[in-house]
């Protein structure tokens, strides 16, 4: 009975959660290699199977250059899983891993639920029992305790929020399906209007849980810091000063930081990364252009970001204002070089003024820690923060159903079609408590309606 | 007829809607079943609402005549009032509805069983307690006892005596023993079944009194009339048998509710004479006003139990008031204010069997040999019952055949849904039918019943060649319909846009198959007749299928692919002595929920509130492991 296993494609991260210098995200089942090729451009010949391959993965909407990876693809059944297997070994960030993760999964991989991959290996006979049984109790042991956590959260403020949304989706479901099983009873339900409206109000309630995801990491994962500003403003400086190491390379020469170059901090029990980036520079040399992208690419994946300015040089180049209104809620402005006496801060109304620096020597260091704290504390303390992949994917899926059958039902479709969608997105939501929507959909009914004969 | 002291392969006890097509399938399977009732003239009696069908419930019927059941004939031939709700909703959604001439079902049901008698037994006769061998987890039925016809040995039972287990009948403060109104209860069997430690609920249900048709004044109440043409269950029916009834609405008042809350401590339900759980969806009127205190009016529904509508059922007045109060209360309704009782309405309380206990075949696990069916299993409704009943009966039967038990899944039909609910999650209320208990209720509809069934019920020898002949026909009819609609394209001529516009439909722009078309039409095929001709030589069932198919695209398949994917956890199995408790990595609360509930399939854990997607995967491999080592 053991044939009918699933033949669907399976991926997930592979290595440990955090920061490390490389990741690797892992898929298997009988189209693991169509969907790296759908992912990772390498050229045609290097896909041969058992070699490493250089490859990019690119943003298919914008182009953009997403990661830089190395690949490898082996057919089965040598393989870990004894299935066809294919790796995308990335640079290192969760959120990088995540975002190839996600289009590995728009593909048409489905994300592997724990412990799958090692429950195939051991149905293909690629491990034994007892070595399935320990790295399932380990599994279990791991997943026990994220499930704690998880469910701790749910328990606080930032679970509050989600749960009178989920109740609103009951609600809603329960008049739709009250309708639909009690056609002769006299029910009295919202109108169209009504419900749309509540419907836009989860929906979008939904997608800002979703987008605090990414706040919500901040406990796990940690935090990224990156430092922009333009070429020559002591940037780097500031990184080894944070840094407490002499990481980048610092000289008078402008642009001599081309690539970003990251280090690693702790504070409060939050693990920091600071990234120095590349200078911005309109008249950079063509090199140096790239690492100016990359510098845009860093300060947009940044948590915070600290837009580093000469305050002898005068009035800040326009690409950095631009950061600066962009990026403003994460932001720290900082103008360097107070210790010089050509030092005058830059007036960047209607921004707030920067705050003054020396990376040189130490002055306005302790302020500036104190503003990178109070930014962190403002994220985790936000209402609703999801901190787990799973909560995440749980509540997108929730957030899309809720899309689809808010589209279903302003077209007119049938209502079973709009509920259909309901039941999903409710289901999605759901299983972050472990609830079961059946049940409460139909406790809702007969809570909320007077039926029987 | 003295049939007695010969060894039968089934032996089905109780003769309602559950033990009628229990003991209907047995015989159609093709083994020696025997019904075991207290008397044939009240197989398949109606003790509360004269009708069958509804959403949920139609579907189940549905079913059962997909597998050769009796219920939809008996229903269409002792129908008095025909109709298809939730017309204006899609089609998955939509069920039939019939209401009953309660006297002629019960006639029509013994017909049907007595076509049986060739290969069957009907023994008038009570059966007071079960015989077994063995014991723990390892018993096995011997035979059953029988209050006349003394012992039976037989290979199974399927008891089937509904609200009869230690029944009690309520009226205010009078309490009879019964079953149903002036039945006795089976208290020896309730007995013997206390004896084989089967874990038992105490589960409540009531009715509503009973009018006289001749009392009533309908004049100033809003009819509610049958369809026209009228929609039947069976294939085989082809007009209505018996002179239609129209149904009429009043509506409760201010002073009615008055009279309900001055008399509410009279109420056997809240006097405290009842301990047994009700269901939510079916409550007293008493009830009704004490839980939703702020509506000020509730309809009833006046609906006739029989073809002259000398017996009328107000249904939604269900209560176990004491006599004068139910008087009180009825006089109150506009259009009954004269109105005569005939027979008081009641509450019962009765012993059920946790459905737990049984196994997804309706056998009772570790005791092979008994089945239960019906309303004993905590259910609700006719329909329930004879779904439960079919399945049961079939089942014994293919187990004494030696051939493997039917277990439907939950994405093939709605019994495939009850029966796992009842076994994997268990009861603490009566259980009904809803579609919504249907995760995939698009696939679960009345008008493919028999396709979704058809390839179960040839094996069982439930249908026969013909009756499948039919089914695949439609199928085959569809599908060809479905693939010329795709494949002729309509080209924006002149000539056609012409035809387009004297039917009234848009022009065509560009070539256009006649399934854009008729997706642009909301997939009304009628409208495409001026187009393509041969739409009309399609019989109905086929163009409903087919505008089912264009109405549903995409999201058809979607839930297919889903339900293959969990599926194939109901494929794996843990065996019956699965040890939940000491797998490492399990949550202590998970162990727990697991050893209570005892999944049969990996499946069913899944579905059990607070199983993590992690614990899943250590079950597989556990689940292996434990079938692995005997």
């Amino acid at each position: 009975m053991y044939e009918a296993l699933p033949t669907d494609t399976i991926a997930a991260i592979a290595t440990a959660p955090g920061q490390a210098a490389l990741g690797i995200i892992r898929i298997s089942g009988p189209a693991a290699g169509d969907l790296l090729q759908q992912v990772v451009q390498t050229s045609r010949h290097c896909l041969s199977p058992d070699t490493m391959a250089f490859g990019r993965v690119f943003d298919r909407t914008s182009g953009a250059l997403v990661d830089e990876v190395m690949c490898f693809f082996r057919r089965g059944p040598r393989t870990a899983t004894g299935e066809d297997v294919a790796e995308i070994h990335a640079h290192g960030g969760p959120l990088v891993l995540r975002d190839i993760l996600a289009r590995v999964c728009a593909a048409g991989a489905r994300a592997a639920l724990p412990g799958e991959f090692t429950s195939r290996a051991f149905f293909n006979g690629r491990m034994d029992l007892t070595r399935a049984e320990a790295v399932m109790a380990l599994i279990g042991a791991k997943s026990e305790q994220a499930a704690r956590v998880a469910a701790r959260q749910l328990e606080g403020a930032i679970g509050k929020g989600l749960e009178d949304t989920y109740d609103a989706l009951t609600d809603i479901r329960g008049q739709l399906e009250a309708g639909l099983d009690h056609p002769d009873e006299d029910l009295v339900g919202p109108s169209l209007e009504t419900i749309a409206l509540s419907l836009d109000n989860i929906r979008s309630t939904l997608e800002r849980a979703c987008q605090s995801f990414r706040r919500g990491t901040l406990l796990t994962r940690g935090a990224r810091i990156v430092i922009a500003g333009p070429s020559n403003a002591g940037k780097s400086s500031l990184f080894n000063r944070l840094a407490g190491a002499d990481r980048a390379i610092v000289d008078a020469e402008p642009g001599t930081t081309r690539d970003v170059v990251e280090a690693i901090g702790e504070r409060n029990g939050i693990p920091l990364t600071f990234c120095d980036t590349a200078g911005l520079r309109g008249d950079a040399p063509r090199v140096e252009q790239q690492g100016i992208e990359r510098a845009k690419q860093a300060a947009a994946a940044a948590d915070i970001l600290l837009l580093v300015m000469d305050g002898t040089a005068g009035t800040p180049p326009e690409d950095v204002l631009e950061l600066a209104r962009l990026f403003a809620d994460r932001s720290i402005l900082i103008a360097n070089k107070c210790d010089l006496p050509a030092f005058s801060p830059p007036d960047m109304s209607p921004l707030p003024s920067p705050l003054c620096i020396s990376a040189r020597s130490g002055d306005g260091l302790v302020p500036l820690m104190g503003r990178i704290d109070a930014l962190l504390q403002s994220d985790i303390m936000g209402d609703v923060v999801l901190t787990t992949g799973r909560q995440h994917d749980a509540v997108d899926d929730a957030c899309r159903h809720t899309a689809a059958a808010l589209a279903l039902l302003l077209e007119k479709r049938d209502p079973e079609l709009v509920a259909l969608e309901l039941r999903r997105a409710q289901e999605a939501f759901a299983s972050l408590w472990g609830r079961h929507a059946s049940t409460d959909v139909i406790d809702r009914i007969f809570s909320t309606f007077c039926l029987g004969k | 007829m003295t049939l007695t002291r010969l060894p039968f392969d089934v032996v089905v006890i109780g003769g309602g809607h559950a033990g009628c097509e229990a003991f209907a399938a047995a015989c159609r399977v093709g083994v020696r079943a025997a019904l075991v009732t207290p008397s044939r003239q009240a197989v398949g009696t109606q003790p509360c609402n004269p009708a069958v069908g509804g959403p949920g419930k139609g579907h189940l019927v549905r079913e059962v005549v997909a597998l050769g059941g009796i219920m939809g004939e008996v229903t269409d031939r002792s129908g008095i009032q025909f109709r298809t709700l939730n017309r204006t909703r899609g089609p998955a959604v939509r069920a039939t509805r019939v209401q009953t001439d309660s006297a002629v079902y019960v006639l029509e049901m013994m017909v049907r069983l007595e076509q049986f008698l060739d290969r069957g037994t009907l023994l008038e006769d009570t059966a007071t307690a079960l015989h077994w061998k063995g014991d723990g987890p390892s018993r096995r039925i011997t035979g059953v006892q029988l209050e006349r016809s003394g012992f039976i040995p037989t290979r199974s039972v399927v008891i089937t005596t509904g609200t009869f287990l230690r029944g009690m009948l309520f009226i205010g403060d009078e309490m009879t023993p019964g079953g149903r109104r002036n039945t006795p209860p089976s208290v020896d069997l309730a007995l013997s079944l206390e004896r084989t430690g089967l874990p038992l609920i105490r589960l409540k249900t009531g009715t509503c009194p009973r009018l006289s048709g001749d009392s009533i004044d309908v004049s100033s109440l809003e009819p509610q009339p049958g369809d026209d043409p009228p929609p039947f269950f069976s294939p085989d029916t082809r007009s209505c048998a018996l002179p239609q009834r129209t149904c009429h609405l009043t509506w409760t008042g201010e002073h009615t509710h008055a009279i309900i809350r001055e008399n509410m401590h009279r109420s056997a339900m809240y006097s405290g004479l009842i301990s047994g759980t009700g269901p939510r969806y079916c409550p007293s009127i008493e009830a009704k006003i004490n839980r939703f205190a702020d509506k000020d009016r509730h309809q009833i529904f006046l609906e006739p139990e029989d073809r002259d509508g000398r017996i009328i059922y107000p249904s939604g007045l269900s209560t176990s008031f004491p006599r004068d109060v139910q008087e009180a209360m009825v006089h109150s309704i506009p259009g009954l204010e004269r109105a005569r009782i005939v027979r008081f309405g009641y509450a019962v309380e009765y012993d059920a069997v946790q459905p737990r206990c049984l196994s997804p075949h309706l056998e009772v696990d570790g005791f092979a040999g008994l089945f239960l069916a019906g309303q004993i299993l905590g259910t609700s409704g006719y329909e329930e019952a004879a779904a439960l009943g079919l399945i049961a009966g079939a089942n014994a039967a293919l187990l004494a055949r030696g051939d493997a038990p039917i277990v439907l899944r939950r994405d093939q039909a709605y019994a495939g849904v009850m029966i796992d609910d009842l076994t994997g999650t268990g009861v603490d209320e009566p259980y009904r039918m809803f579609t919504s208990r249907a995760e995939y209720r698009l696939l679960l509809r009345e008008d493919n019943a028999d396709e979704r069934l058809l390839a179960e019920g040839l094996r069982a020898g439930l249908i026969d060649e013909t009756a499948a002949r039919r089914v695949r026909q439609v199928t085959d009819a569809v599908k060809a319909a479905g693939d010329r609609l795709r494949e002729t394209v309509v080209t924006p001529s002149s000539a056609n846009n012409a035809t387009l516009r004297e039917a009234g439909l848009d022009e065509v722009k560009k070539p256009s198959s006649l399934l854009d078309l008729a997706r642009r039409e909301g997939c009304a095929l009628a409208r495409l007749l001026p187009l393509a001709p041969w739409l009309g030589e399609l019989d109905d069932r086929t163009r409903t299928r087919l505008e089912v198919d264009i109405r549903y695209e995409g999201y058809l398949g979607r839930q297919e692919a889903q339900a293959k994917r969990l599926g194939e956890m109901d494929t794996v199995k843990f065996p019956p002595q699965m040890v939940f408790r000491g797998i490492s990595g399990l949550r202590g609360e998970v162990v727990e929920k697991l050893e209570q509930l005892r999944p049969a399939t990996l499946g069913q854990a899944s579905r059990i509130p607070g199983i993590t997607p992690a614990a899943i995967e250590i079950l597989r491999v556990y689940a292996k492991r434990q079938s692995a080592t005997p």
